[in-house]
């Protein structure tokens, strides 16, 4: 009997990369799902011997899937893949009943080593053989296949966001010794003058301050920016044990250390990634208490059309948020092309 | 040269460029002693590399923030990244003395920092490096500029003898209010204030006097309103007021009060006293006013019907 193994994720390169993972001569029956209600679907109609599930997922979510599975009794061996290296997002999935956690992006090493530890990889297994993996790429769906126009790009960047998203949010939890909740980040093109769109969920009435670190290297260039509205930097400040503090100037602290953080992960992370070693200027105080649309107002006379990545970051259980922003040049689309083929071929 | 000997040339230009270069470089140990300290650190502490060695920096620095700079360095040990500071924050972390006897306007260095993690052979962190970069230009001309930025916004709206609003500030206000009304269905009003023969003044007694009369009148009004109301100069001798929440009986009582108050002034000049007097005319929002424009010249008329009255008395449009 072949062995199964589902792949569920949101992104398509993330699908792929996962079943690139897999060891190179093993050959299971690869099935994919888009999302968490498509895995449980599967899972329902037959037999699936592993389960390789992310945690960021529109529809339904990894943890949802994992609740389903207990409930259900469904036989399957699940192994989170996710982006989300918090040590408390392992130990809830753990909690939960996944067997393992496999941090983004997949390395084959950990795949395999995982997959032997729980003997559902052995050397004498019988279905090893030599043919190459090109045969896993023609069990993938056909979207995923065809040319990587704009929706490819968007795909590509929204996962190597993801996988970034994650690393800064593990250290922007242990600074605040809470759980981040982590959403599924969102890529957009945008004009100069529409950057104040960006923001999606920005609420128009309140007063915001912004803080933004450029970074450059290897053709690519940017701008991160992170956003607070002004009752949720009180919020931030007592989290970090600045109420305390005598100085007028909390708010400037806290939108120091955090943006200092979060850019510092986030960048590297990206960098990684992509085999860029990005430098980051230093930071400064874009504006204070005001609204978004002021602080994102179009200065220059150029027109561009900006890469934008867009992360809410939720600090559970306090109702504190703050959005970061990325924004890449147009000059650095060409270069993460070059990178996506790269990273696809 | 022998590979040793280049290595050996490599590692004195390389310390040259960091005795030299025009940034702060420190290094310390997790217990925050000195390792390293360029010459940055050395022409601006007065304190030489060989004399703050091993030594505690808060031992040698008690006016540097402890407290605040310690748990920077331990956010940095920590989670083993980089984290930045800005002059915003505190103009200074190193007190150095600004060093520039012409072009220095500020008495201290400001300063920006970086401090970012050193990791030994094992990948731990040992040791941080402290980046100190001097931003005094920077920061100076970006306060400069703010100043004169305020000073230019004030200047754009004030009258420059009585500081009260200019006519054009003072009538983008009355747009302003007159819209107001429109969303939100406040009432308002407007009042137009002429100083009785202010003409005659002027010429039995000077222009000084003149404007000595101008003077107290301004004073007067500013005394007599309340904080939300905007008085303007709206010309020579004509004064205008916003009353912001109050209907026509209300800028009556007000604009009644100015006068009564004025009346009893009086301006000494050696060509005899004179006394102050001024008409009124006032005009309550309401949906007869097509523009704002029409509002004013509802004031305007009621300010005519009480000159034609016989002066030293507020009338209200209706």
């Amino acid at each position: 009997m072949t062995f199964r193994v589902l792949i569920c994720d949101d992104s398509a390169l993330a699908r792929k990369q996962m079943a690139r993972a897999l060891p190179k001569r093993w050959t299971p029956e690869i099935g994919f799902a888009e999302h968490g209600r498509q895995a449980l679907d599967m899972l329902r109609a037959s037999a699936w011997d592993v389960l390789f599930l992310d945690l960021n997922m529109p529809e339904m979510d990894g943890y949802s899937v994992l609740g389903t599975i207990t409930r259900e009794d469904l036989p399957v061996m699940t192994i989170v893949v996710s982006g989300d290296v918090q040590p408390q997002a392992q130990a809830r999935v753990l909690k939960m009943g996944a067997l393992g956690f496999i941090r983004k992006p997949t390395q084959p090493e950990q795949v395999e080593a995982l997959l032997r530890e729980y003997g559902i990889l052995r050397d004498d297994d019988g279905e090893w053989n030599d043919q190459p993996d090109d045969l896993k790429a023609a069990g993938l769906p056909t979207s995923e296949t065809t040319e990587h126009g704009v929706v490819g790009f968007q795909e590509f960047l929204q996962e190597i966001a993801n996988v970034a998203m994650g690393q800064a949010s593990d250290l922007m939890a242990r600074l605040l010794n809470a759980f981040i909740k982590l959403p599924v980040p969102k890529v957009a093109r945008l004009a100069r003058s529409e950057l104040y769109m960006a923001i999606s969920a920005a609420d128009n009435r309140a007063a915001y301050s912004a803080v933004c670190q450029g970074f450059t290297g290897a053709g690519v260039a940017g701008e991160a920016l992170l956003l607070f509205t002004d009752a949720h930097v009180r919020d931030l400040a007592t989290l970090l044990g600045y109420d305390q503090e005598d100085s007028g100037e909390v708010a400037l602290e806290v939108l120091m250390d955090l943006s200092s953080i979060l850019f510092g992960a986030f960048i590297k992370s990206f960098g990684d990634q992509l085999n860029l070693k990005l430098s980051l200027g230093h930071p400064s105080v874009l504006g204070q208490h005001q609204p978004v649309a002021a602080l994102l107002e179009h200065h220059g006379g150029r027109q561009e059309e900006l890469q934008c990545i867009e992360i809410r970051y939720e600090i559970e259980g306090h109702q504190t948020q703050c959005d970061l922003l990325v924004v890449l040049t147009e000059d650095s689309i060409p270069h993460l092309e070059q990178q996506l083929q790269f990273l696809v071929e | 040269m022998s590979s040793e000997d280049a290595d050996l040339h490599a590692f004195h230009w390389l310390a040259d460029m960091v005795e030299s270069v025009e940034v702060g470089l420190v290094v310390l140990d997790l217990d925050y002693r000195v390792q390293a300290w360029n010459g940055f650190m050395e022409n601006h502490s007065g304190l030489t590399a060989s004399r703050v060695h091993n030594r505690n920096l808060f031992d040698l620095f008690p006016e540097l923030p402890k407290a605040w700079l310690v748990r920077k360095i331990n956010t940095v040990v920590t989670l083993n990244t980089r984290t930045f500071t800005s002059w915003e924050q505190r103009p200074w972390v190193f007190r150095f003395r600004n060093t520039r006897p012409v072009t220095g306007i500020e008495e201290y260095m400001y300063q920006n920092l970086t401090i970012s993690p050193l990791s030994g052979p094992h990948g731990s962190v040992e040791k941080v490096c402290l980046t100190v970069y001097d931003v005094t230009d920077m920061a100076s001309s970006k306060r400069a500029l703010e100043q004169a930025n305020e000073q230019l916004m004030r200047l754009s709206v004030t009258d420059r003898a009585t500081g009260l609003f200019n006519r054009v500030a003072w009538e983008n206000l009355l747009e302003a209010e007159y819209e107001r009304y429109f969303r939100y269905g406040h009432h308002a009003a407007v009042a137009l204030l002429d100083i009785d023969h202010f003409k005659t003044i002027n010429d039995t007694h000077g222009h000084l006097r003149g404007d000595e009369v101008i003077l107290k009148t301004a004073q007067t009004m500013r005394e007599n309103l309340r904080q939300a109301d905007r008085p303007g100069r709206f010309g020579g001798d004509e004064f205008g007021i916003i009353l912001p929440e109050t209907d026509a009986e209300g800028a009556r009582c007000i604009c009644d009060r100015i006068r009564d108050h004025l009346s009893q002034f009086s301006v000494d000049a050696p060509s005899g006293t004179i006394q102050i007097t001024v008409s009124v005319g006032v005009a309550a929002l309401t949906e007869s006013a097509q523009s704002y424009q029409q509002w004013l010249k509802q004031a305007d008329s009621a300010l005519y019907q009480a000159k034609e009255a016989g002066r030293n008395q507020v009338i209200v449009h209706s």
